[in-house]
């Protein structure tokens, strides 16, 4: 046990450094790093124009009031944060990294090399534009529906959360790890990318067969669904169980698969 | 024990083949023949602590393959190996722990940062004691002569500059064994000459295990009493680098500088020409034939100068690749 602790809080403080060095080389160009900021701004007050969509369009969908679905695109917005700020800056540059042979440095650290690989670059303006932008999203459909919240209640919104990031992490990683077999896969890649989008919207205005796809087989609507279901309270144990069942499964899996994939890493010529 | 051993170790690559034109990849996208090459066939070496070894092939050879198994890069096809006692592509932390690689043609420097940054990640990452890394850092960057060079950003470097920054990155955990693919490559003369002192002295101050490939034989020559050659991926000399021409022992080169152009049959018929442009020619002959055919070629040709060598090693390793 000590052990694992060890390993990761060592994992943690690299992770940091990462975060850090990322933060550091966007600050070497300056003119960029200040045009970035005022465009993450720009992009916060746009996503804050969902507000203004919503009720001006007075939508309801399938019994989710504007309130309710201030929620859902709220918590939507956070998950971006972390799907496009933190992941998928590295998974984009798998096929890069697998096709050039840069994966090599990589592969002698003593540290888990899919962590190299998957975690090493951050947008860290992209990432807090948008959990910034959602939480302030989530906040005031909260309010509006003055629901008084349990700490419980938001520490459970936040495990959801967790769970839908790591579920999120998964899932996304899975076609950009073919790479290792088919070297380049951006056609795959790009068309299950286009998938994150179908969490824009509550996953009840699908049918039943197609949510139970997106829930079960492909969990792709728990990733964003479920906190804002948990929030708002109409979440069904069988839900509930899963919610916290699904992400083990689906790190375990893309673990597994990793682990396969690494030993087909072929390198490139010198 | 030794602390490389490498047991008839393979590497087999798949791949194919694609004809020029439209039509033939199109054809391709149906049906590929696959093909399958050797890059390594049953190498076998071992090296001590605290060795020196020139790992000499040519390109293609299947020096870095080797290399990238045994840093645990590439898993091989078959055949075994253990370095400091450890099966490399089981890849365990405490290997990784124990050994350093060097690409020359590659980095792992952040490209936008100093360099004193990637140093530091790499402190966290082999959870180096901060006394400890401070020093070895010191000390490093002193004997590179890169210590005013630590805080400025690594694309702003020269290529020499980035490759002594590259070797501090590969070294600040105190590796027991280091591989050591083209380090110089690129490099003018000055930073290859600071670059090999600095691996001497690291080797005989540190007593790491170093395998060195380059295909500048200064680098070997400097560097490494023995030499493991490599051709199509097998080994075709292990031993001491001053005995490589023992195989030629029997060979001289005579060299000649001519007054006048003369057509290489004229040359041929006089013996085994290794080089010519015409004005000067090297002849590969029999040490009792040389002083015979060096009277013969005097008296026929337009010679200026010449001198009998034996075979320089750089030479002897080409006729052992030829030959491979």
């Amino acid at each position: 046990m000590d052990r694992i602790l060890k390993v990761i809080k060592k994992h943690i403080i690299v992770y940091w450094i990462f975060v850090k060095n990322n933060i550091m080389a966007q600050m070497e160009y300056r003119v960029n790093f200040f045009s970035g900021i005022a465009m993450e701004i720009g992009y916060l007050f746009v996503k804050l124009l969902y507000v203004i969509v919503i009720f001006r369009s007075g939508a309801n969908i399938n019994g989710f009031t504007p309130n309710q679905l201030l929620v859902f695109a709220g918590t939507f917005i956070i998950l971006t944060g972390f799907h496009a700020g933190l992941f998928m800056v590295n998974f984009m540059s798998m096929r890069t990294l697998v096709r050039e042979g840069m994966l090599d440095f990589y592969m002698v650290k003593p540290v888990s090399v899919q962590f190299i690989a998957t975690l090493r670059r951050s947008d860290m303006g992209l990432f807090v534009t948008d959990v910034t932008a959602g939480i302030i999203l989530v906040a005031l459909g909260v309010i509006r529906m003055k629901l008084s919240l349990t700490i419980l209640q938001i520490l459970g919104y936040a495990m959801f959360i967790a769970c839908g990031v790591a579920i999120g992490y998964s899932l996304f990683l899975i076609p950009q790890i073919l790479t290792f077999w088919f070297i380049n896969t951006s056609a795959i890649g790009e068309t299950f990318n286009s998938f994150w989008d179908i969490n824009n919207v509550p996953m009840v205005v699908f049918n039943k067969w197609f949510q139970r796809i997106g829930i079960f087989v492909i969990p792709i609507f728990v990733v964003t669904n479920f906190p804002a279901l948990f929030i708002l309270d109409k979440m069904s144990p069988l839900y509930f169980a899963w919610g916290l069942i699904a992400p083990v499964v689906a790190f375990v899996l893309v673990r597994l698969l990793w682990k396969v994939a690494i030993r087909n890493y072929s390198s490139a010529s010198s | 024990m030794s602390e490389i051993q490498v047991r008839l170790l393979s590497k087999q690559f798949s791949y194919y083949e694609k004809q020029t034109g439209l039509g033939n990849s199109v054809k391709n996208l149906f049906h590929r023949e696959k093909l399958y090459k050797d890059a390594v066939k049953e190498v076998s070496f071992e090296i001590q602590a605290g060795e020196m070894v020139g790992f000499i092939g040519s390109n293609g050879a299947g020096k870095t393959t080797t290399l990238k198994m045994l840093s645990g890069i590439l898993f091989p096809t078959s055949g075994e190996a253990r370095i400091c006692g450890f099966v490399p592509w089981q890849r365990k932390v405490e290997f990784k722990r124990n050994i350093s690689i060097v690409m020359g043609q590659k980095n792992q420097l952040w490209w936008d940062l100093p360099a004193s940054e990637s140093f530091y990640l790499n402190k966290c990452i082999y959870e180096i004691d901060t006394k400890a890394y401070s020093q070895f850092l010191e000390e490093l960057a002193e004997l590179l002569d890169v210590k005013h060079l630590l805080n400025i950003q690594v694309r702003r470097l020269s290529l020499g500059e980035r490759m002594k920054m590259e070797l501090i990155a590969a070294l600040i955990h105190k590796p027991r064994v280091l591989f050591l693919d083209e380090p110089t490559i690129g490099l003018d003369i000055m930073s290859q000459k600071k670059i090999r002192s600095f691996l001497k002295y690291y080797n005989e101050q540190y007593k790491s295990t170093i395998l060195l490939t380059s295909h500048y034989m200064k680098d070997i020559e400097d560097l490494c009493r023995r030499a493991v050659v490599i051709s199509k991926g097998a080994v075709v000399y292990d031993g001491e680098l001053a005995r490589i021409n023992d195989a030629f022992s029997g060979k001289k080169l005579v060299r000649l500088q001519l007054s006048r152009q003369v057509e290489l049959p004229v040359l041929e018929s006089f013996g085994e020409v290794l080089e010519t442009d015409g004005y000067s020619a090297t002849f590969e002959v029999c040490r009792q034939n040389a002083l015979q055919l060096t009277k013969s070629i005097q008296d026929k040709l337009p010679v200026e100068d010449f001198n009998i060598v034996d075979v320089p090693v750089e030479e002897g390793i080409a006729m052992l690749l030829q030959k491979g």
